[in-house]
């Protein structure tokens, strides 16, 4: 079963479209959401989670096509939104009272642990809380209820690496259970590449590619030559090209890349942002 | 809603304490004073105007948004906002109730003069003016809806003060009603408001989040 279905989904506003999106997320995967500032990301999240609705297509989270008025399907999702959205007057521990009074599966000694393990202080008020602090506090109250889909929107941002690395090992831990996914948007491509097993390239709300990580990185390679060596590869296998004053980088399919020719794996950023220069050119 | 309440309450016990002490300060002065009753509303509306400050800050730390996260329905928000204000009101009556007959009991103070009276006008009061704020606050955020809170204010303190400096006779006359009507008067048909103005609320709640 897929934790998350889209099918054609849109989504537009004045000067925005998020422009017919098909994506899934099995089960037990988590799926990483790239894009650029704009690209739709957020405009995603929200419209699974229903606080947009969408103008057409259909989509469905944990089998729920109407998951914002089915309280048994929000209980099984944590969701983490960029901006920290707590009560600013209360202590992380009041935050905790409150939530174990509207999740039906919280679970206050799992928020402990992680408070402790992660070193977060439950006598603050939230409003006091470094930003790092308050993604921390928004991420554990997230996993307190033991949701078995988490929806996380930039939440590694603004963390430091030590904590972003035990975070993304508390993400690997959570998808051990075949049951769990993740749908996680990032900025930070390496968090991405490090924990997801399906990657999702959003460019001005048009879907550029979904695919499984492996496959992607098997699909394409980085070559770096000579521009006039480039014309050998058929132009339809090159997916983007950076050019400098030594040659040129470029993104080429696999398959396409000349027996002898020169080739290296591409990591996702790579990928995403020559993938993105190679749209913006057509 | 539990969580939601203990939220709220939690709020205006340690970040916002000043404000319940205020309508404490009014009611306590109420006893006292030939214009109780004045006194009073005005603690009853300055016990409203604190929900209005949680809204406000509610918007301000993006909870109502936070809120679409957790499996809540957004009327639950509207829900529990017109429950806090009816338990505001309720408290406030009561302590009214607990200083008036405490101080009764030596012979200090106003003691039962138009009590019934008072208590009923605070309840009516109350109902009344939280629901037009917070019906206005939930349709057009807290922030716009700041005059029309204004407004009600000034126009229910401007009507009871000219009730107890010019038509005294208005206030005996309630007195003389018998306690159903008075009930009807002061309760059942305020309330029937309230659940109008709630009814509202939710429906343009709803449309306001979604714009």
């Amino acid at each position: 079963m897929n934790a998350i279905e889209i099918n054609s989904l849109t989504k537009s506003y004045k000067d925005f479209t998020l422009n017919n999106i098909t994506i899934a997320l099995p089960e037990g995967m988590i799926m990483g959401l790239v894009g650029e500032n704009g690209a739709g990301k957020t405009t995603l999240i929200k419209a699974l989670l229903g606080i947009h609705p969408i103008d057409s297509g259909s989509f469905t989270v944990l089998g729920c096509g109407d998951p914002r008025h089915n309280k048994p399907i929000m209980n099984d999702i944590g969701v983490v939104l960029d901006g920290n959205g707590l009560p600013s007057q209360l202590t992380v521990k009041e935050v905790s009272r409150v939530l174990s009074d509207i999740y039906s599966s919280w679970d206050q000694a799992y928020f402990d642990s992680l408070c402790t393990k992660l070193e977060l202080p439950q006598n603050k008020k939230c409003f006091e809380l470094s930003r790092g602090n308050g993604m921390k506090a928004q991420i554990i109250c997230a996993l307190s209820h033991h949701p078995k889909l988490l929806i996380l929107d930039e939440a590694t941002s603004g963390l430091d690496p030590v904590v972003r690395d035990e975070f993304l090992d508390l993400f690997l831990e959570f998808t051990r259970d075949e049951q769990h996914s993740i749908l996680m948007s990032s900025h930070i491509v390496s968090d991405l590449e490090k924990a997801c097993d399906l990657i999702t390239f959003l460019h001005k709300g048009n879907l550029l590619l979904s695919e499984e990580k492996d496959t992607l990185k098997d699909m394409y390679r980085m070559v770096h030559c000579p521009k006039k060596t480039l014309a050998e590869i058929d132009s339809s296998a090159v997916i983007g090209i950076r050019e400098n004053a030594y040659g040129a980088e470029a993104v080429v399919k696999k398959d396409a890349i000349p027996a002898g020719m020169e080739s290296f794996p591409a990591d996702l950023e790579e990928l995403f942002v020559l993938m993105v220069k190679g749209e913006l050119k057509k | 809603m539990k969580g939601l309440l203990y939220k709220d309450g939690r709020i205006l016990l340690t970040s916002f304490r000043i404000l319940p002490l205020i309508v404490l300060v009014f009611l306590f002065v109420s006893v006292f004073n030939e214009t109780g009753s004045f006194w009073s509303m005005y603690g009853i509306f300055m016990g409203c105007t604190m929900i209005s400050t949680l809204q406000n800050l509610d918007e301000t730390s993006r909870w109502c948004t936070f809120c679409d996260t957790l499996p809540l329905k957004r009327s639950d928000l509207v829900t529990e906002k017109f429950i806090l204000a009816l338990i505001v009101i309720a408290v406030s009556v009561a302590v009214l109730v607990v200083l008036r007959i405490g101080f009764g009991i030596f012979g200090i103070g106003n003691g039962f003069r138009d009590l019934g009276v008072t208590c009923i006008s605070m309840v009516m009061a109350g109902i009344v003016s939280s629901s037009i704020t917070l019906t206005t606050a939930f349709l057009f955020g807290p922030q716009k809806s700041q005059i029309a809170r204004l407004v009600v204010i000034v126009v229910m303190v401007g009507a009871c003060m000219s009730i107890i400096n010019f038509a005294p006779e208005f206030l005996t006359w309630l007195s003389g009603l018998s306690p159903v009507i008075l009930l009807f008067l002061g309760i059942v048909i305020p309330l029937g408001f309230a659940y109008l103005c709630y009814w509202i609320s939710c429906t343009g709640f709803e449309k306001r989040v979604l714009a």
